[in-house]
């Protein structure tokens, strides 16, 4: 008997978790962030979260997860990629630029992937983004300049 | 002796004085010695006898002694009877035997071990059921009061629409060449957007003109109204009027004007083959993150330091649109949510069947 009272009193809190939080309708902050994930991952691999080459279950979160952080480069835009490449800098300029311009990458991909994570309450939220965000703008202008010259 | 005690000793009916003790008697204690209404003293004792005390030895009036130790025999003793009384029994050797009476000092019985009966398996099911049908009209109950709570939110809120200075459909009209489709610039769900001017100034607007035919246009209307009217900030869409009225048919007519963003949505620069623009330059690495920290300032405004959470539910590049300078302004607040901060700390709202766009919404949204 005691088993059952227990099986019910978890049946109620189950029942009124799914009342208080709508699932299925839920709509959050967190929801918003998804999507700013999402955003940034098309933005810097110029892949549609809906592209056609998704297949078995994947999305633009595992596909860029897959290759995050060691192959970052293998799935950016490709006109991201092409700019260094067409800068005539020494060759040496160009392989610092590149890692630095690497890093700056993975900084801002990281930002995608922890916006877009499935569980909404481990998802970045948009206070640490924009300092992140603004962080990662001031040391590429840095790292521009000191390059550049 | 050896072997089964036999069950046609309930015939024996006359019997008295029973002793078994001290053969090799196996098998279980027969019911049927239950019918031996006469008998007084049955020792079945250091035997092998194995399962239950059949319960209706209880019913056995004369019965004064009634010894089963050192046998094999599990289950739980009866209670009444010859079994009220301790000092008439033996049931020591038995480590399987619990239950009876309190002086016996035998383990409980554990609940599994007890055979439910058919009418107390009903009774079960029948509380089950009741339980999860009581718990499933509770549930029903709660939804449709959270349902009338969030219709309640946008009636109340509507009349503040009127604080928009409005402008005349015939203005719009006059503006677009009569929404002509060289003038149309896009169009979304609710609505269709046009290029136009207003009559007393040369600046370009976007007038955002609500197809109120579609189902929940006029939701959108409201929400977009309620949701911008008073939002301040760089980085979103500026709402520069309204027009709610009617067209030369009489039909309502229901217009939102923007200002006019140059350099049109996001997603004409990211996906630039699959629409035949003018834009054919890419974006640079700089103003990618530009525009990302254009939107996320922008977001950080509507979820934070706006007088209500304000949720956009609707993310996505083509709702993000670029003016002269390439700043990223957000916009497309069709089917936002606002949030009373004071009333929910955890920031959250249900929404009512609008849903955002595949692969930008949130999983479990969709």
């Amino acid at each position: 008997m005691s088993c059952l009272l227990l099986r019910t009193y978890l049946l109620i809190k189950v029942l009124l978790y799914m009342s208080e939080y709508g699932v299925g309708s839920e709509v959050s902050t967190h929801g918003d962030m998804y999507s700013f994930g999402i955003l940034m991952l098309e933005m810097f691999t110029g892949r549609r979260p809906t592209d056609e080459t998704f297949e078995g279950g994947q999305n633009l979160h595992s596909f860029v997860k897959n290759s995050f952080p060691n192959n970052v480069l293998q799935i950016l835009d490709p006109s991201l990629v092409a700019k260094p490449e067409q800068a005539t800098i020494e060759e040496e300029n160009t392989q610092n630029l590149t890692t630095t311009i690497e890093k700056h990458f993975i900084s801002v991909i990281r930002i995608g992937l922890a916006c877009s994570l499935e569980s909404p309450n481990e998802r970045m939220n948009i206070v640490d983004v924009t300092r992140e965000l603004n962080k990662i703008k001031r040391l590429f202008l840095l790292s521009g300049k000191t390059n550049g010259k | 002796m050896s072997g089964h005690i036999p069950s046609t000793i309930g015939e024996c009916i006359m019997l008295e004085y029973l002793y078994l003790e001290g053969n090799s008697l196996q098998g279980i204690i027969p019911s049927s010695l239950a019918s031996l209404k006469s008998l007084r003293v049955l020792d079945m004792s250091q035997n092998h006898l194995s399962g239950s005390i059949p319960n209706s030895l209880q019913n056995i009036h004369f019965l004064e002694y009634f010894n089963v130790s050192f046998n094999m025999l599990d289950g739980e003793i009866p209670t009444e009877g010859v079994f009220r009384n301790a000092s008439a029994l033996g049931v020591a050797g038995n480590s399987k035997l619990c239950g009876g009476i309190s002086e016996l000092h035998l383990p409980p019985c554990p609940v599994k071990a007890k055979k439910l009966e058919k009418h107390h398996m009903f009774r079960l099911y029948a509380i089950i059921v009741s339980a999860v049908v009581f718990l499933l009209i509770l549930s029903v109950m709660l939804t449709i009061c959270r349902m009338r709570k969030g219709n309640k939110k946008p009636s109340l809120d509507s009349p503040r629409i009127d604080q928009l200075a409005k402008v005349s459909f015939q203005s719009l009209h006059n503006g677009t060449n009569g929404f002509s489709t060289t003038n149309l610039i896009g169009s979304g769900n609710f609505s269709s957007v046009y290029r136009g001017t207003l009559d007393l100034e040369d600046k370009v607007v976007a007038i955002k003109v609500l197809n109120l035919q579609r189902k929940g246009a006029h939701k959108s209307f409201i929400v977009e109204c309620n949701a911008l009217k008073n939002v301040r900030h760089r980085n979103l869409v500026k709402i520069l009027t309204c027009c709610s009225s009617t067209d030369y048919k009489g039909q309502d007519f229901k217009a939102l004007v923007f200002e006019y963003m140059r350099n049109g949505s996001l997603e004409q620069w990211l996906h630039p083959r699959t629409l035949n623009t003018e834009h054919s330059r890419t974006l640079s690495l700089d103003q990618r993150l530009n525009i990302m920290i254009d939107i996320a300032s922008a977001l950080h405004y509507l979820h934070h330091e706006y007088e209500q959470s304000i949720i956009h539910c609707d993310l996505k590049p083509s709702n993000v649109l670029l003016d002269d300078d390439m700043v990223a302004h957000v916009g497309d607040f069709g089917i936002a949510r606002l949030l009373n901060i004071n009333s929910t700390t955890s920031k959250q709202a249900t929404s009512t069947g609008i849903k955002g766009t595949v692969g930008y919404a949130p999983p479990g949204i969709m």
